[in-house]
């Protein structure tokens, strides 16, 4: 119970987030959990949903999160 | 969370702005928001005929799709060049996803294809002049935008610099005392007549994440991969995740950073581009008497030849429709 998967783009890896007890946390708390802010993400859900940091994530959710920042 | 304008299903909140807009209200928001930089920073005064550099990634797919989709408003003629550095599957990848762009919104392009041209991709010549491959690609996506520029009567090239990729390099060139390169971070540079074209960033108070939620809510062919050679941490890319913090607690913060120094400062830059003339080589800009890459290729090579052939190889090039 309480593990949201999560696809890192650009990184292109999958991190586990695990909160105990939960099957649903807001994306801000997912965001909190990977130390990401909302002003350097944008989350998706099933491929092409946009979600905002107050939505509601499931486990079993298909989530990615996008890194905006790029170059260097 | 629901949009401020007609209650749909938010996707994006931007308390700098004290909105949460749906995926329609969101795209008109970031439309005008560019409409508006282009009017209060006088970017298309000087000529209609604009050349929209793509590389595949976000910011400038981005920009060639707000463009196109502003272009009978600014009575613009819209041209889009991809520039294939020869970095391998990225490249091949990234040049897929414009191509499928340029079909997408219409627009008459060409490809400028390193190898083929120069005879050295940004490796090579990189790993031959033992110079940083970043210092080399933007020194090749320069020359190369102003030689089509000039063999096309091109007025103005616009390039997908976001808001956080201003403020980085602002924040980088004091840090480093670099201020003679400040004046190049102003929202348009001028055209030089006969030289070289006029150069303008629309994104310029488009941050990143916007961009991202553009090219994702318009499922634009991007390539959301990174490019190869990009180094793992760079000052740049920890000056953008300072900024975004600050943002985080301060909304606003990044766009009265910019605004402030294109007012307060940028001014006193009036100049410092120094004194532009023809290279003495090839003819094209140069702040010396001979240019940077004509400089580069003659100590690698110990003759021009390889920049005179790019140079006809791009006079050669066309504009064709997708
Ligand atoms: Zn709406
Ligand atoms: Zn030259």
């Amino acid at each position: 119970m309480g593990i949201f998967k999560v696809k890192i783009i650009p990184k292109n890896i999958v991190r586990e987030v695990n909160i105990p007890g939960r099957s649903e946390i807001k994306v801000y708390e997912l965001l909190e959990a990977l130390n990401f802010v909302v002003e350097e993400v944008v989350v998706t859900r099933g491929g092409s949903e946009i979600l905002t940091e107050y939505d509601t994530v499931r486990e079993g959710d298909d989530i990615v999160v996008f890194l905006a920042p790029s170059g260097g | 969370m629901y949009c401020k304008l007609c209650r749909c299903k938010a996707i994006i909140r931007l308390p700098y702005a004290k909105l949460s807009l749906c995926r329609k209200h969101f795209n008109e928001f970031i439309e005008r928001k560019v409409l508006k930089s282009i009017n209060r920073y006088h970017m298309v005064n000087s000529g209609r005929r604009v050349l929209v550099a793509v590389s595949g990634g976000k910011d400038s797919s981005t920009l060639l799709h707000i463009l196109s989709s502003l272009r009978s408003t600014l009575k613009l003629e819209l041209y889009g060049v991809y520039i294939d550095l020869g970095l391998g599957e990225y490249s091949k990848y990234s040049r897929e996803c414009v191509e499928k762009l340029f079909k997408t919104v219409n627009v008459e392009y060409t490809i400028i294809e390193l190898e083929k041209g120069l005879g050295y991709s940004v490796p090579k010549l990189s790993s031959l002049s033992k110079r940083p491959k970043c210092s080399i690609c933007g020194l090749i996506k320069r020359y190369t935008l102003n030689a089509i520029a000039l063999h096309n009567r091109i007025d103005i090239v616009a390039t997908g610099h976001t808001l956080d990729d201003v403020i980085a390099y602002i924040v980088k060139e004091f840090i480093t005392g670099n201020y003679s390169q400040l004046y190049k971070l102003k929202p348009k540079l001028d055209a030089i007549p006969g030289l070289m074209p006029s150069r303008i960033k629309p994104l310029i108070e488009v941050s990143e994440r916007e961009c991202l939620t553009y090219a994702i809510s318009n499922k634009l062919p991007v390539h959301y991969g990174e490019c190869p050679y990009s180094p793992e941490v760079s000052l740049e890319m920890e000056i953008k995740q300072f900024f975004n913090r600050l943002e985080v607690k301060h909304p606003g913060i990044k766009i009265q950073f910019l605004r402030k120094f294109v007012k307060e400062y940028s001014k006193s830059l009036e100049g410092s581009e120094g004194n532009i003339r023809k290279c003495s080589v090839c003819g094209l800009p140069s702040s010396s008497d001979i240019c940077a890459l004509c400089k580069l290729v003659g100590r690698v090579d110990g003759s021009y030849s390889r920049v005179l052939d790019f140079h006809k190889y791009i006079e050669g090039l066309e504009f064709k429709h997708p």
